[in-house]
């Protein structure tokens, strides 16, 4: 059976995304989605909503709609900054810094975020919609 | 996001976090952290037990702080990371940047010359 849950949009800046996290834990608190998962959902949102907002700078507000599924749970953002697909960047390696190959000075101090979600999110898919709006989905296996 | 300060001695300070490391998080203690670790330029420890999730905004903050410290010839470790933080951190190889240790014990060894 799938639920599908959407939460109220949210000003793209960091006062609205941390409004919308606080009312995804609820969510995801009622709806008893274990810990492991729980987190992962979280990091998801943090990760995905953080970029929407330094990078694709949308005017208007993001949506995001949750999706419980069995087996998963699907976030889906919307948002109407500019154009950009997560799925199309090169995947980074990781680790970033093999020891020794890297000088601390030349570690990069961020580019993690990608990397990091691609260690858990088992399906991305991005689309450019016909309204000019960026909808950006990612599964999150639920165990 | 709160945020305390130990002097361990000279040249050693004991940073402990309590709270999320979210970008809403970093957001509110990442000026206050840099700025206490970096100057000072001594040899620092960061108390993670009471962080109960951290996102690839945390770690880039943590990794700023280990690069501005070794900027200065000073070295940073971190200590008492839950589980599910210590997955995230260790997802990325935050451990071959920064010494993720197990306790303040050996936290402290790692950052104090033998």
């Amino acid at each position: 059976m799938s639920v599908t849950e959407h939460l109220p949009p949210f000003t793209p800046t960091m006062a609205g995304l941390e409004q919308c996290a606080g009312a995804l834990r609820a969510l995801l608190e009622i709806r008893a989605v274990p810990g492991d998962a729980r987190y992962y959902i979280e990091l998801a949102f943090d990760e995905i909503a953080s970029n929407i907002i330094r990078h694709g700078r949308p005017t208007g507000e993001i949506d995001l709609t949750i999706q419980f599924d069995v087996g998963e749970v699907v976030l889906t953002f919307e948002d109407n900054g500019v154009a950009f697909d997560p799925c199309d960047r090169p995947h980074p390696v990781l680790p970033l810094s093999p020891e020794g190959s890297i000088p601390l000075d030349d570690v990069p101090v961020g580019g993690r975020g990608l990397a990091l979600l691609r260690t858990f999110v088992t399906q991305m898919a991005y689309e450019r919609t016909p309204q000019q709006r960026n909808r950006l989905s990612l599964a999150i296996p639920v165990r | 996001m709160e945020m305390t300060v130990v002097n361990l001695g000279e040249d050693l300070i004991k940073v402990g976090l309590v709270g999320r490391l979210d970008s809403p998080g970093v957001g509110k203690v990442e000026a206050q952290l840099l700025s206490q670790l970096v100057p000072a330029a001594g040899n620092a420890i960061i108390d993670l037990s009471s962080v109960d999730f951290v996102s690839s905004m945390g770690i880039r903050m943590l990794v700023s702080a280990a690069k501005g410290l070794r900027a200065r010839q000073a070295k940073l470790a971190l200590f008492g990371a839950q589980p599910r933080v210590l997955r995230v951190l260790e997802a990325v190889a935050l451990q071959q940047i920064v010494p993720i240790c197990p306790t303040e014990a050996e936290a402290l060894a790692a950052v104090t010359p033998a």
